[in-house]
């Protein structure tokens, strides 16, 4: 089996929920060794997330938990006592990358800052990623699900015109934060290869997602103004939304983009007369009209499946597409093709689907798949404490019975 | 030696609009050298796209391409001609990464698909970034940052907390165009990666990057939450637009703008409902046992989640953002302003992390753009040009760099070639 590029890397892995989690699941799955250090006293709160109760141990039963900590190791440290602290300051000679998301007072009170962390080794490289950055008047606001695209500018610009400001079910801001500081990780990897020197990544999430609306941003610093909030429109182009489908809220996506594209439209959808008037004939007038433009297109939409809808689309050259729902995200031929997913089996939870990390990035040298299932909590100890570290049976008893180490959380 | 992180890297960027350019700004504000080939005339469509000073359209003052090609070199070049493709394969020669986001089989009926190029320079990294990725049924639809939010489940599942009719409100596009952005980030952490693992195999490699999984893989913890409960809540919530938790995301409406009301515990809103209204807003008819026993939010808002906003909205309107999230988080409450592209202006949090940085171009003064996603204490982001005028760098490169000569310009600029 060809090596995994990251093979040979180590990194102690402090993140929690989402972001710093997804950072470190692409590293793992890339061949890294990712250490992931929880607290008996403190699982990481992503284990609550929508994890069955009254079960046998609901914190192995967590879908979110179990889909972003693929392929790493699970050991469990209690940070705030000093026999753990040092514990950590070991692994930290060892190691070669360390990532948390704390908001940024947290780890200076563990005493395991970035200047103490570069003295134990000055090729470590520390990756902190908090909501607002680790410094600046909003650093201590605590960074909560629905705050870092509300903070970042993002909201402001997503919503139906008439309505106040949105955002996406799926917290875009976590996984942003992720895939940046994964390539900020390679950077700094990168630069430590030439200057044998570590460095730390100060990567604010909201900093990361308001480079999305940097346009927005310039149109604000040329015209002093701000944008307003467009629904599924766009600021030129007609049609542009979305259209419903035959079926229990099913919709279609349409865009059309030059009055080549609309001639062809017209054409695939049967060439009704309303397509050929004058009001729709060219791209301003589609603009200006779209409202009853929308309509009409619907009447037809509304009888049809909506992958028949886009095929029929795409035939012509169309830019169309199905409003994939979960299930379908799941059955979706083109990503079934790709491989997005992978069926993996782990205790506890049997035998479920997961996307592969890194795949949306198919590298024709490293072909990946996930190697190992998330692991159960503190199934690492051993190996971590015995093996990487050296100590004796005796000493990673006295850790346990002190509860700064063990498998089953506290207070349950 | 440069104290910028990439500065030994050469980029070969043959990419529009905003997924390639961005991924190679990525590496081109940490130092490298990005030389963008643009159509010869036309250029970039961003160029066209805007946002424009007085809105007055003019192809070297478009926002969304100043802000995307920040210290990039510009050349024109036509690969379709025969001389053209061949300019392309001599500086391929010379570069590390190429990146580009046409069409698929585009590359190939040009002569400059990977196996071609990589013989030519076998260190080479070669990105390819577009919607669907390079192989598949739909690997030649037509797509834009609509489809693709629509594609990859992100649409379905917009607005946050769903809608009252969903009928009515159609699944919602993120504003801008977040997923082309997305897509430019997945490919340059991609592209990083790659560069780290010539250095362990030894080889470069072709990176395809699909738009379409780059989205879908963000939306990941939604597709467990289907295979885990087949039958139960999370069907119900996550597989169903319909609002399910009323009020659960809590935009309040001030004299300015927004606040969002992160609140989830029972003391975190009767602290709140204290600021808004008094100690004795509990006495009131409407609010009795709202706060008794164990709090449960989804009970709590069903029950009281009318009431309680309206008493809300009535202190909040009456202030600013700013006036009622400084009120909230002296408290510890956890509310935060949705801040419009003027709030991040004026921000002083952002000026003191210098996130904004104020470029010089000739075309359009000094103006404002957003600086890096994120910050290196030893090698620092920094945009040292402004994005380039078409063609700027046409002399400097044909024949600074490959040697032709100024007549050999000419011709190539007569017969369309650049």
């Amino acid at each position: 089996m060809p090596k995994l590029p990251l093979e040979g890397i180590r990194v102690i892995d402090l993140t929690m929920f989402w972001s710093g989690p997804y950072a470190t699941n692409l590293l793992a799955s890339l061949g890294a060794e990712v250490i992931k250090i929880e607290a008996i006293q403190r699982l990481d709160g992503w284990r609550g997330g929508a994890a069955q109760v009254d079960v046998e141990k609901p914190w192995e039963r967590s879908p979110l938990w179990n889909t972003v900590n693929t392929d790493k190791l699970d050991i469990t440290l209690d940070l705030t006592r000093p026999r753990g602290a040092e514990i950590f300051k070991r692994l930290v000679k060892i190691g070669d990358i360390v990532a948390e998301n704390y908001t940024p007072r947290v780890m200076k009170n563990f005493g395991l800052d970035y200047p103490v962390l570069k003295e134990i080794n000055p090729q470590i490289i520390m990756i902190s990623l908090p909501a607002h950055g680790s410094t600046g008047p909003w650093k201590d606001y605590p960074g909560f699900a629905a705050s870092i695209e509300q903070m970042s500018g993002i909201s402001q610009l997503t919503g139906y015109p008439d309505g106040p400001p949105r955002m996406t079910e799926l917290n875009v801001s976590d996984p942003t934060a992720g895939i940046n500081g994964m390539a900020a990780i390679m950077v700094a990897l990168l630069c430590r290869q030439m200057t044998g020197k570590g460095q730390h990544i100060d990567l604010s999430q909201i900093e990361a997602l308001t480079s999305f609306v940097g346009d927005a941003i310039v149109d604000y610093s040329m015209n002093r103004r701000v944008q307003p909030r467009r629904g599924n429109r766009h600021p030129s182009m007609a049609p542009h939304g979305y259209y419903r489908c035959q079926g229990d809220d099913l919709w279609v996506g349409i865009s059309v983009s030059s009055d080549e594209e609309w001639q062809q439209f017209g054409r695939a959808i049967g060439a009704p007369s309303w397509a050929g008037e004058e009001r729709f004939a060219d791209s301003l007038s589609r603009w200006h009209n779209q409202d009853e433009l929308d309509k009409l297109i619907e009447g037809w939409t509304i009888k049809r499946d909506h992958y028949e809808v886009m095929n029929t689309l795409q035939r012509v050259g169309v830019a169309a597409g199905a409003v994939l729902t979960p299930a379908e995200v799941l059955t979706d031929p083109h990503l079934k093709e790709q491989g997005v997913f992978q069926t993996v089996e782990r205790d506890i939870v049997g035998v479920h689907p997961y996307p592969i990390p890194s795949a949306p990035m198919k590298l024709s040298e490293s072909p990946i798949t996930i190697r190992r299932p998330s692991p159960l909590l503190g199934e690492h100890n051993d190996y971590v404490f015995g093996e990487l570290l050296g100590m004796s049976k005796e000493e990673i008893q006295s850790l346990v019975d002190d509860q700064i180490t063990g498998t089953m959380p506290l207070g349950i | 030696m440069s104290d910028q992180a990439l500065a030994d890297l050469k980029v070969l960027e043959y990419a529009d609009f905003i997924s390639g350019p961005f991924c190679t700004k990525l590496m081109a504000d940490l130092g490298a050298e990005v030389i963008k080939i643009e159509q010869p005339s036309l250029g970039d469509p961003a160029r066209r796209t805007g946002p424009f000073p007085n809105d007055i359209p003019h192809p070297e003052r478009s926002g969304l391409f100043l802000y995307l090609n920040t210290n990039k070199r510009s050349m024109t070049l036509d690969p379709l001609t025969q001389t053209g493709a061949s300019i392309f394969k001599e500086l391929v020669k010379t570069v590390d990464i190429l990146v580009e986001n046409m069409p698929p089989s585009t590359m190939e009926k040009l002569g400059l698909d990977y196996e071609s190029l990589s013989q030519l320079n076998p260190g080479l990294i070669m990105t390819s970034v577009t919607p669907f990725g390079q192989f598949g049924p739909y690997s030649h639809y037509k797509a834009n940052d609509l489809i693709c939010c629509q594609m990859s489940g992100l649409a379905y599942h917009t607005p946050a907390g769903g809608v009252d009719n969903p009928e009515e409100g159609p699944p919602l596009k993120p504003g801008g165009r977040q997923s082309d952005f997305i897509a430019g980030s997945t490919a340059a952490a991609a592209t990083m990666f790659a560069v780290i693992a010539r250095q362990t195999l030894g080889v470069g490699q072709h990176l395809d990057v699909s738009q379409q999984e780059s989205i879908a893989s963000f939306l990941r913890h939604q597709v467990p939450f289907y295979t885990y409960d087949p039958e139960g809540a999370y069907q119900r919530a996550f597989g169903s637009r319909a609002r399910i938790r009323r009020g659960a995301f809590g935009y309040l409406p001030c004299k300015d703008g927004y606040v969002i009301n992160g609140s989830r515990e029972g003391y975190q809103w009767r602290d709140l409902m204290v600021l808004a209204a008094g100690d004795e807003w509990e006495k009131d008819e409407r609010f009795k046992g709202a706060l008794d026993g164990e709090f449960d939010l989804a009970t709590f808002l069903l029950e009281w989640g009318e009431s309680v906003r309206s008493v809300l909205l009535e202190w909040t309107m009456k202030h600013t953002t700013g006036e009622v999230t400084a009120a909230a988080q002296s408290k510890g409450i956890p509310i935060v302003p949705c801040n419009s592209t003027e709030d991040l202006f004026e921000s002083s949090h952002l000026a003191e992390r210098e996130f904004f940085t104020e470029i010089d171009h000739s075309q359009t003064g000094k103006l404002t753009y957003p600086g890096a996603p994120y910050q290196l204490s030893e090698t620092p982001w920094r945009v040292d040009r402004s994005a380039p005028l078409l063609g700027q760098h046409n002399e400097e490169i044909l024949c600074g760099k490959l040697g032709y000569s100024k007549q050999e310009l000419v011709s190539m600029r007569e017969s369309g070639v650049i």
